[in-house]
């Protein structure tokens, strides 16, 4: 906001002069005046509603009583607050809004002393009162009976009598408590734009629903939680947390799911997270999150099934054992299998501090380079061209989407993998922003675009070589012009149609788009990071970049997934880089991080996440440490020795030796990166419980015991300080500049043996550290359809199928029977199908899909 | 196993269930209580018997939905079983002919004043009875309680039905008043009932109330419901649960009341 | 009927090339598109005729920025009654001076009113601005149609006020009738005789405007219908003392807070009824009578013997056979039958039948 001299105006309120910026309204003058004016449907940063006429104030020359909120300050206005008129008039107007809730305990006399008697009376399943309510304490309708001084309500209760619904997935929904504020119903249209709610009927009959009486599910909702922290009342309540009481301690961290990292503000009461939302009061303003970062942390660090104590195996049993003795058994264990014979997976969603110290060990301790993130990108050097990239060209911040002239989103279901990109995508669109999406099939992003064209899955290479071309932009090396032999090269509409099957219509539309874009944002997804020719896109990607005439009129970002992928890479995490990206194979590198580490480090190049699973025999990978979950590979069984910390006892625990808890980033403290590149904080919010170790406190111990030093670390912001003090952090080393990218071989043609149709992954998984979140809260079970094939029209026509019929699905991995869904969005021979870790086989040889892709055949059973 | 002849919600919250159990409804006198255990996994609630039908060998009790027991219970049907239905337990309410009898029944205890009206009317007293909800769309049972006393009083908290106010608000009035009331039984929340006994022990007026502390075994083994009256500790299953309102030390009944409060969120969120 | 003329008149506009590109070959190019709503009475507030335009929820929505500036789908709207519109091309063709010589000094022009109720002449008026009501009653209405004297006229619709028979001098123009308490409104005028009761004549009107009311203000939503409530409780003889406070309370709070205009005038009766006739309120609460024998709670009816002659009139048109009685003897009334359809007492030449007030305790 511009403050300079000329945007500010005087004006008088309640006889004080003030000075405020000349497009405040009335109330946002009054209120960073330091006054209170009573509120109920007032929402910052959206247009002002208008509605409960409890901010009315009194204007000079203004007749009547102008509300507050939508009235525009005008120079020299003398505004007056609290008069006696006005206090009176709010009070009868505060009645009447409180005639349609259950006020009786609101104003009862004996509210003070009754809940001493009825401490336990929360639990009911629909609200009547106060004391049954589960926003007690921190309900707008209770502060306000407080400052208007309400002592009792001239009219009776007008119970609505709306069944409650209970089954709505993550908070439940009682519209007999609404005070119809609209705050619901504004956040969800105006600031998310998802159109879930809307005011149905008129006059008294006036309700909050959906269209035609939908279920919250069915109406498109995506449990964003926006509505659940705007609403005044108990009306919205989230299920978790709801029992726990007011909280005590708020806390701003970040978001560790998807890779954007956004800020969260934590609420907790003693050591229980009771929500992740709003703090107290606070309401008016919240942070917008998503389904993840809302919903999942408070379930996942309270879940009853988190182990708290080491557990060592003993046949087919676990048994509970103390710190010491499981760090004795996983150090003295661990001694035999030093060497390429063991490997470290981690998670994407550890923090750089947990990456760093987990590679750290495997490479000093266990002098092996076997480390890798779980289910990182099938293309190894990706993450590190993509860092050189960004050296040289900064990624966008995310916040810059909505002020975009064009944007070209690629090869992502962005409203489910990065939520607040998308969101801030259908901003843009408002704003006027030309998006053009390019996917396999056409996803809620579609709504908000101008132009969308469906691509034959893993045909966008053509696409994009095509549009590059045409803007003038790319241009193959000299070697592989040369020869031609090149029938890959799409510089032919006409080719560009039969292969991906585009209409050449719209291939022209978007042409003339990208030939005058603007400013130009590029955003590419897992159909580009997840493609066989990764490589190869992100190169073409590059140089698309070039398009706009400004240099600084186009950026390029890639959705990374996982929150902290960048972060754990950067960290080491890696089985061709050291921590900040420097090439192991280098021997000056290699020989520097020797010395930082006081050692000598292994130049024996490392087995990436899937090769070390396909690797486990007796002459390969004996032992793995694992931090978090992946999926229970058959080969598990033939490891010698494994050792898992988790949160949960899991299928793949079925193979650990020894088990360790861990500690979850509502209880650590750490950083990430994100994915536009911004070094985020994660803060803890609850201690955690006594008998938990950090990672770095069980690496600590165990290396020890192994007679190692160097991961003494008190706290993480030691290990931070060690990755500071030698990887450059900041960002400001140019990076290596790209040589002229080399066409790859023509690739040879994959046989089919009869496998026409297309199968296309969602490669995103809903996890924490790992762990499937479906599995273990039910209520992301309800909404994600995970394992169902999801087919085409076409298909279903052909194969004369109806939703819930089984169909056998064969790969070149293996095969399968699957439910089957209608997905009207697809086209063709193309399913689209998110696997469980179940259906690992049929879609991998190792821990996670190497294509977003695969060729398949379906028959009927 | 007991079956569920039927389970009707009466307001929100408020759920009535019938179930067979002819050989409790063959022995229930008023006053008396059930232990329900919902399922294998629910609590052993003690919950007030209504109505019974020796007849018909069913017994009706009314419940609150206030925690996850009685939230499974109130999720049965006609038809399903309800695992174990114990009764019926405690002392039951002397009956005699004390001349104007008032019975004060709020939240569940409109239920439980229901059997002792009917009971005491015949005995050849004048029932009143008060019947208190927080609004008029939370009051039920008013034609039965119609039937069964001379008069009903009511008593909503916002006015949408009869006298505006509480129950002991509405008894208070009319005790001021100068009407002549021999006895009083109140059934329903604690906070009422301590409300009740401080106005009655006002106008030294008689008074009984029902007393629902925790309660786990229900026949004096474990001692859990023990109330202290009149110094001594007594146990609300086996001495109860009704006692005199004016010996009640009410202090130590509200401080127990809180006690496994952390215990019921945490088997609320499961 | 109304919007088919109109699709047929702008068919012919466009024929004769009065309406279209180029209007009449010179280069100006106007053209009228028809949209129809649903109806709802709330969307004749500016800005909720804009949201209903749109396609969207029609509420009326915050102002600024007002229409003139930003209407529909952002461009300037000037939006006006069809009435207003009409007196335009008048204006332009006479010259603002020859308009303004009829009508007031502050109110020009001739106005449309919907002239009914009691009175023998009904139908759409056009009246210079400034005629007295007096004279639209008397001399266009030609009087009282019923036997009963006149009693007031309600101007303006739901949105307006009851004006009572011996302020009928009253002049017709804006300021004179907001002044009174009522408004111009819609151009309703209702003449009302003895037997209007007018406590009931206002709780029609706020079942009208409490139904109509679109919902997102507090004090028009909640308000009209508390409003409502307290009226449907005097009218079944449930009244208190207190309820006329509570409802001149509630109805400046309404009139005061409300968003727009729907809530801003819908305790307009209220409050003009209870200005000028007070008295009759008070019959309805505290003697639990309505001395137009309109409500039907408060009312019984009987038969006057000495009045009667027995002509059996009133018995051929009783619908459930209540009075009954012999040739040429006074009737007999039966309460119990009674629906107190009010048929008999029309009927009567002779004022036999008789509307008591019932006492309820």
């Amino acid at each position: 906001m511009n403050n300079s001299q000329e945007n500010n105006i005087n004006i008088t309120v309640d006889g004080n002069e003030v000075r405020v910026p000349e497009n405040f309204t009335v109330l946002e003058a009054v209120q960073k005046s330091g006054l209170y004016i009573p509120r109920l449907c007032y929402l910052e940063n959206l247009k002002p509603y208008g509605g409960c006429r409890l901010c009315m104030v009194e204007i000079e020359n203004m007749r009547g009583y102008p509300t507050a909120c939508t009235t525009p300050v005008v120079p020299d206005m003398k505004i007056k607050t609290k008069t006696r008129e006005l206090q009176s008039m709010r009070k009868e107007i505060f009645k009447l809004i409180l005639s349609e809730h259950p006020f009786t305990c609101l104003v009862c006399k004996e509210n003070q002393e009754c809940p001493e008697y009825m401490f336990s009376t929360r639990k009911v399943s629909t609200t009547t009162g106060c004391n049954f309510c589960t926003s007690n304490g921190d309900c707008e309708l209770q502060d306000l009976v407080d400052y208007l001084e309400i002592k009792e309500v001239d009219y009776p209760i007008e119970y609505r009598g709306v069944p409650v619904i209970h089954d709505n997935p993550f908070y439940e929904i009682d519209y007999n408590l609404c005070v119809l504020c609209g705050r619901c119903v504004r956040i969800c249209n105006e600031e998310r734009n998802s159109g879930v709610l809307a005011f149905v009927q008129r006059g008294n009959a006036t309700l909050v629903g959906t269209a035609f009486n939908e279920t919250q599910f069915e109406a498109g909702c995506e449990y964003c939680g926006a509505c659940v922290d705007v609403c005044p009342t108990g009306s919205l309540s989230e299920k978790m947390g709801r029992w726990v009481g007011h909280p005590d301690k708020s806390t701003i961290t970040s978001c560790p799911f998807c890779g954007v990292g956004c800020t969260m503000n934590i609420n907790t009461r003693v050591d229980r997270i009771t929500s992740v939302g709003p703090e107290p009061g606070g309401r008016t303003h919240p942070l917008q999150l998503c389904l993840r970062g809302k919903f999942v942390p408070g379930d996942i660090v309270h879940h009853p099934d988190r182990i708290q104590t080491p557990l060592i195996r003993k046949g087919n049993n676990w048994i509970e054992v103390g710190w010491e003795e499981a760090i004795e058994f996983a150090a003295s264990n661990l001694e035999r299998y030093r060497g390429n014979q063991f490997g470290m997976i981690a998670s994407a969603q550890n923090t750089m501090e947990e990456n760093y110290i987990l590679q750290k060990f495997a490479r000093k301790v266990m002098r092996s380079n076997n480390v890798d993130l779980f289910a990182s990108y099938p293309d190894r050097t990706i993450l590190n061209t993509i860092h050189n990239y960004y050296l040289n060209n900064p990624p966008p911040v995310i916040e810059s989407i909505p002020s975009m002239d064009t944007i070209l989103l690629l090869g992502t279901d962005a409203s489910v993998t990065h939520p607040m990109v998308e969101n801030r995508i259908r901003k843009a669109y408002h704003n006027g922003s030309d998006i053009i999406l390019a996917n396999t099939h056409f996803n809620r992003s579609t709504a908000f675009t101008a132009h969308q064209v469906n691509y034959k899955p893993g045909t966008i290479v053509p696409l994009l070589e095509f549009l590059s071309h045409k803007t003038g932009q790319f241009k193959p090396s000299r070697s592989s012009r040369k020869g031609n032999a090149n029938k890959r090269y799409y510089s032919e509409i006409s080719a560009v149609v039969k292969t991906t099957g585009i209409p050449e219509k719209d291939i022209k539309d978007i042409l003339s788009v990208l030939k005058n874009p603007g400013k130009l944002m590029i955003i590419a997804g897992d159909g580009i990071l997840r493609s066989p020719d990764s490589s190869y896109a992100i190169h073409i990607l590059f140089s698309l970049d070039k398009i706009s005439s400004d240099k600084n009129g186009s950026s390029l970002l890639f959705l990374l997934d996982e929150g902290n992928r960048y972060g754990g890479t950067f960290a080491g995490m890696h089985p061709d880089f050291l921590p900040g990206f420097k090439n192991l194979n280098d021997s000056d590198l290699r020989d520097i991080w020797s010395e930082n580490w006081g050692t000598i480090l292994s130049d024996i190049s490392g087995l990436g996440c899937n090769n070390m699973i396909n690797n486990i025999r007796e002459d390969g990978i004996t032992a793995l440490f694992i931090t978090g979950d992946l999926p229970a590979h058959q080969n598990l069984a033939n490891l010698k020795f494994l050792i898992q910390q988790n949160l949960f006892l899991t299928e793949t625990s079925t193979f650990a030796d020894v088990f360790f808890p861990i500690t979850v980033f509502p209880e650590t403290a750490g950083h990430i990166i994100t994915l536009d590149r911004k070094l985020k904080e994660i803060v803890p919010v609850i201690s955690r419980a006594e008998e938990l170790n950090t990672v770095s406190d069980t690496l600590s111990g165990i290396s020890t015991k192994m007679m190692d030093q160097g991961f003494e670390f008190k706290h993480p912001r030691d290990i931070f300080g060690e990755i500071v003090s030698f990887t450059d952090i900041t960002f400001s080393e140019p990076g290596t500049s790209l040589s002229e990218y080399e066409y790859p071989k023509e690739q040879p043609v994959t046989r089919k043996n009869g496998l026409a149709a297309k199968l296309v992954l969602d490669t995103n998984g809903y996890h924490i550290l790992g762990n499937n979140l479906s599995q273990h809260i039910p209520d992301m079970k309800s909404i994600r359809s995970e394992g169902i094939l999801n087919i085409s029209p076409d298909m279903i026509k052909k194969l004369k199928l109806n939703d819930g019929d089984f169909i056998r699905v064969h790969t070149e991995f293996g095969e399968s029977k699957l439910k089957v869904k209608c997905m009207t969005e697809l086209n063709g021979e193309v399913a689209f199908f998110t696997p469980g870790w179940e259906h690992l086989k049929l879609v991998s040889t190792g821990l996670s899909p190497e294509n977003t892709v695969i060729n398949a055949k379906f028959e009927k059973v | 196993m007991t079956e569920i002849i039927e389970r009707i919600q009466l307001v929100p919250n408020i759920h009535t269930c019938t179930v067979k159990a002819p050989e409790i409804a063959r022995k229930a006198l008023p006053g008396q209580f059930v232990i329900v255990i919902p399922d294998e996994y629910s609590e052993r609630i003690p919950i007030t018997i209504a109505d019974w039908d020796k007849k018909a060998g069913t017994v009706t009790f009314v419940f609150v939905e206030i925690g996850s027991s009685t939230q499974r219970l109130a999720e049965l049907n006609t038809g399903d079983k309800v695992y174990s239905f114990t009764g019926p337990l405690g002392k039951p309410f002397e009956l005699n002919k004390f001349g104007t009898v008032a019975l004060i029944g709020g939240c569940y205890g409109i239920g439980g004043i229901y059997s002792a009206a009917k009971a005491l009317k015949k005995k050849g007293n004048k029932v009143i009875s008060y019947s208190e909800a927080r609004s008029k769309f939370l009051l039920y049972w008013n034609d039965k309680l119609e039937e069964a006393s001379d008069e009903v009083r009511y008593a909503t908290t916002d006015g949408s039905e009869g006298m505006k106010g509480h129950a002991w608000d509405s008894l208070r009035h009319n005790l001021e008043e100068g009407e002549k009331i021999d006895y009083i039984i109140a059934v329903g929340c604690t906070f009422m009932m301590y409300k009740i006994a401080e106005v009655t022990g006002i106008f030294n007026v008689p008074t009984i109330v029902s007393m629902n502390p925790v309660m786990i075994d229900g026949t004096g083994m474990c001692g859990a419901c023990r109330i202290v009256v009149d110094d001594q500790t007594k146990f609300a299953c086996v001495d109860g649960p009704h006692f005199d309102a004016h010996k009640i030390d009410w202090d130590i009944v509200m401080s127990r009341r809180k006690a496994y409060f952390e215990e019921e969120i945490i088997s609320k969120e499961r | 009927m109304a919007i088919k003329h109109l699709y047929i008149a702008l068919d012919q506009a466009r024929k004769f090339g009065l309406l279209g590109m180029n209007i009449l070959g010179t280069d100006f190019s106007f053209d009228i598109r028809l949209i129809e709503g649903a109806g709802a009475f709330v969307c004749g507030e500016e800005t909720a005729m804009i949201q209903s335009i749109e396609g969207r929820r029609s509420v009326p929505v915050a102002r600024p920025p007002y229409p003139v500036e930003k209407g529909i789908n952002g461009s300037p709207t000037a939006i006006n009654n069809v009435e207003t519109w009409a007196n335009i091309p008048i204006i332009i063709r006479e010259g603002a001076k020859k308009f303004a010589k009829v009508g007031t000094k502050k109110s020009t022009g001739t106005k449309i009113f919907s002239l009914v109720g009691k009175i023998k002449n009904t139908g759409l008026v056009e009246v210079p601005m400034g005629i007295t009501l007096k004279e639209i009653v008397e001399v266009i209405g030609g009087g009282p149609s019923g036997r009963a004297n006149i009693k007031a006229i309600q101007t303006g619709g739901p949105s307006g006020g009851c004006i009572p028979v011996d302020k009928f001098d009253l002049t017709i123009d804006y300021e004179s009738l907001s002044e009174a308490g009522s408004m111009m409104g819609s151009g309703g005028l209702i003449v009302m005789d003895d037997h209007t009761c007018m406590v009931d004549v206002v709780r029609f009107f706020l079942l009208f405007t409490s139904q109509e009311s679109c919902g997102k203000c507090t004090p028009c939503r909640i308000g009209t219908r508390q409003m409502l409530e307290i009226l449907n409780k005097i009218i079944k003889g449930n009244g208190e003392p207190d309820d006329l406070r509570k409802l001149e309370e509630l109805a400046h709070t309404v009139k005061k807070g409300s968003l727009c205009g729907l809530g801003q005038t819908a305790p307009n009766p209220v409050l003009t009824a209870l200005r000028y006739f007070r008295e009759e309120f008070e019959n309805h609460v505290i003697e639990k009578r309505c001395p137009a024998t309109v409500c039907r709670d408060l009312v019984e009816y009987r038969v006057i013997p000495v009045k009667c002659t027995g002509c059996q009139r009133c018995v051929s048109v009783c619908p459930t056979g209540a009075i009954e009685g012999p040739r040429a003897k006074p009737h007999n009334l039966d309460p119990e039958k009674c629906i107190k359809c009010r048929a008999c007492y029309e009927i009567c030449r002779f004022d036999a039948i008789a509307g008591d007030a019932i006492v309820i305790e």
